[in-house]
């Protein structure tokens, strides 16, 4: 006999029917989604709408699952947290450790400053080193090598493709960091296809100068911005989705990209300089919000570096970015005829930086240069350098370009932070290997990694003849490490580096 | 069925005064003998009630004591004790022989004996059993049963068409909220149906059980009983 009790557990359960509707729209392709303003089909194939209250300002519809109308987060725990250029990481672990002094690293990307404070604080990481050199003597096409130390050895090899060679990150997943450069068609300047590991992406064909990773839409797609000029000369990016090939042109400063967030608004910044290896002139690439809702460059606020700009060396050389004054906020340097430190503020970067470097050895550019008060003053000294953090503070490894590298000898040197006023304090100088008679090369880059796994960083440097020197931590001996056997017209010029790595 | 409780030596001893009388009768009248004679064959077969017309036929020819006492024992087997006893007293005043007379003593002892007995009330027949009372399975129950099954077929129906339209994830969003809104409501329709046929089902049965009916009685013969018996139909 059927009771009364069984009788209504049984109308519950068919009521309960009703229910059953699994409401979990999976999306293929971005026209799937045409429910809300600037909908699109994120990476985990559910859509999201524009919501600005949403840091990332993007909403998953109300029929995305368990995510349902939840603000959309495109935060993972990086399956390898040496590669720059990734989503921001999820605050766990060493993402928890780092972002409590790096909170962007959590909040808009896991970039170069997070890589490097990572490995600074993370005891349980440590990492290969792989530089792309792309090197040039401002003549010929540049040369690339690919450099990598794996704990015991360096390794170089050189690559065949064109244009820039730089290490992107990780596909979604994956711990290795891919290698990409540009191929063009035979007997062409140009450029016309991205070509990585894993993949060659059809490109708008251009001279092709930059290629980075970066989260640049918030989307957790596998994105590459590239910088180029066009066949008009005029600078670019394109924004490449690594994922299904699809890329929009953006017009923007276009040389020495790198990515932070200075206006911490979740959204990855750029800097970036002119173009023209003449100009001082450099930008923050504010990353802004389109009337179309999607991301784009928005508002820049264009700087320069100061008069004198030294003969063979460019300009600008590139940025570097690093929490200088202990505010857990991302600061930026940029580096070129002299060292401009810019706090990050929240209205973005000021046009005029916070302290400027200049001479050797460096120091403040107002105390310097023929009018201030200190003996040190020379004038046309370019810069190459990189920013260090270090257990308490931050110090800065500049390497200066004489004026006349052939007399002169080059030097390099490491500054201590001071927070306030942010300026110099400590100043160090590294001891060169014997160069015999003749000077040693000018140092053209400065790379700061943690070679020996031991949590402290260490410098990498390269000069115009592509040796490479090593100093462990803050040990003030270069040693060298190897030599790229370039075919170039020495001395190189300028030498662009890009790193990456993988846990070891 | 009433006991003999003369016995054997009664008959002995009626046959004798009827075969007597015939031997009588055989002596002095035709008539008479023809009479005896054929009380005395009727006697034989149970006629007891001819047997008696016959011998009164008899004495009304020649009144002959053995008459007497054959009637009494004719009135004894037809259950007319006073008569019996009578016609027993009757022969007695003839003055038969002594071993007759103590015959005709012992017959008036058993004929008042039986009737002094009470007439023995039969008890009534037992009742037949009351049949236990049935449930009635009618065209309500029907319709209930038919509307419940029909109701639990449209939401089954329902729910499998909106579990299919809320799995299908082709098109776009727009198109999927739509499907997914028919989705929910057929499944909630759906649902509704079920439990309305459920209950529908559920009222059929339950008012089939509750519907408690006599049973149909029929009777039947049975080859060795006589009696009645109860069927049950639905």
């Amino acid at each position: 006999m059927v009771t009364a009790a069984r009788a209504l557990a049984a109308c519950a359960a068919l009521a309960g029917l009703g229910a059953c509707v699994d409401p979990d729209y999976h999306c293929t392709i971005q026209d799937d989604c045409d429910v809300g303003e600037a909908a699109r089909c994120e990476v985990d194939r559910r859509c999201t709408a524009y919501d600005p209250v949403c840091p990332s300002h993007r909403r998953y519809s109300d029929h995305s699952g368990p995510v349902s109308n939840s603000c959309f987060d495109d935060a993972v725990t990086p399956a390898n947290r040496c590669a720059p250029g990734q989503p921001p990481a999820v605050r766990d672990g060493c993402g928890a450790t780092v972002c409590k002094a790096l909170p962007s690293c959590c909040d808009t990307g896991w970039s170069e400053a997070c890589v490097e404070l990572a490995q600074l604080s993370c005891s349980d990481l440590v990492c290969d080193t792989r530089i792309a050199i792309t090197a040039s003597d401002g003549k010929a096409a540049p040369e690339l090598w690919s450099l990598t130390w794996d704990g015991k050895h360096w390794a170089m090899a050189s690559d065949a493709r064109k244009g820039v060679l730089a290490w992107l990150a990780p596909a979604p997943g994956e711990v290795e960091p891919r290698l990409a450069g540009f191929t063009s068609p035979a007997a062409s300047t140009t450029m016309d296809e991205l070509v990585l590991d894993g993949g060659a992406f059809p490109v708008t064909a251009a001279s092709y100068l930059e290629a980075s990773s970066v989260d640049f839409d918030r989307d957790g797609r596998p994105t590459a911005v590239l910088g180029y000029t066009d066949a008009g000369g005029n600078p670019r990016l394109a924004v490449v989705k690594l994922d299904d090939g699809s890329s929009r042109a953006i017009s923007a400063f276009a040389a020495r990209l790198s990515w932070g967030d200075l206006d911490y608004d979740a959204f990855p910044d750029g800097m970036a300089a002119s173009t023209s290896a003449s100009s001082g002139n450099y930008r923050l690439l504010s990353n802004a919000e389109a009337a179309d809702r999607s991301r784009t460059i928005g508002a820049v606020v264009e700087t320069s570096m100061g008069s004198g700009l030294t003969t063979g060396a460019p300009a600008v050389r590139g940025f570097g970015w690093v929490d200088l004054n202990r505010d857990h906020l991302l600061d930026v340097i940029a580096y070129g005829s002299e060292v401009n430190l810019h706090a990050g503020a929240r209205v973005g970067l000021p046009d005029t930086p916070q302290v400027r470097i200049d001479c050797d050895p460096p120091a403040a550019a107002a105390t310097c240069n023929g009018g201030g008060t200190t003996t040190n003053t020379q004038t046309a000294q370019s810069f190459a350098g990189a920013a260090v953090p270090e257990a308490v503070g931050t110090a800065l490894v500049l390497a200066t370009f004489p004026a006349s590298p052939a007399t002169e000898p080059p030097s390099l040197h490491r500054a201590e932070i001071a927070t306030s006023p942010l300026g110099l304090a400590r100043l160090s100088s590294y001891v060169f290997p014997s160069c015999g008679a003749a000077p040693c090369p000018p140092i053209l880059a400065v790379v700061a990694r943690d070679l020996d796994g031991d949590h402290q960083l260490d410098v990498i440097a390269i000069d115009s003849e592509l040796q490479v020197y090593t100093a462990l931590g803050s040990q003030l001996q270069l040693t060298r490490a190897i030599k790229l056997p370039t075919t170039l017209t020495l001395p190189v010029t300028e030498v662009h580096t890009s790193v990456s790595g993988a846990p070891r | 069925m009433t006991r003999d409780r003369g016995g054997a030596p009664r008959r002995i001893a009626t046959a004798l005064v009827i075969a007597g009388l015939a031997a009588a009768t055989a002596a002095h009248a035709d008539a008479v003998d023809d009479h005896v004679a054929r009380g005395r064959r009727l006697y034989d077969q149970g006629d007891f009630g001819h047997a008696r017309d016959e011998l009164l036929a008899a004495y009304q020819l020649e009144p002959r004591p053995e008459l007497l006492f054959a009637l009494g024992q004719v009135e004894l087997q037809l259950g007319r004790f006073a008569q019996a006893i009578d016609d027993y007293q009757r022969f007695l005043a003839t003055g038969p022989a002594p071993d007759q007379a103590a015959l005709a003593q012992q017959a008036i002892g058993a004929a008042r004996a039986r009737l002094a007995e009470k007439p023995v009330a039969a008890p009534p027949p037992a009742a037949p059993p009351r049949p236990p009372r049935q449930p009635r399975w009618d065209d309500v129950d029907t319709g209930l049963a038919a509307l419940g099954g029909a109701l639990l077929l449209a939401g089954a129906g329902l729910e499998v068409s909106g579990y299919h339209h809320g799995r299908d994830h082709s098109g776009t969003l727009s198109q999927y909220n739509h499907r997914l809104s028919d989705a929910v409501v057929a499944e909630w329709t759906g649902a509704g149906f079920l439990v309305a046929g459920a209950a529908a089902l559920g009222g059929g049965l339950l008012r089939w059980r509750l519907h408690l009916v006599d049973a149909e009685v029929q009777p039947i013969a049975a080859p060795r009983t006589a009696g009645v018996a109860w069927v049950q139909r639905w």
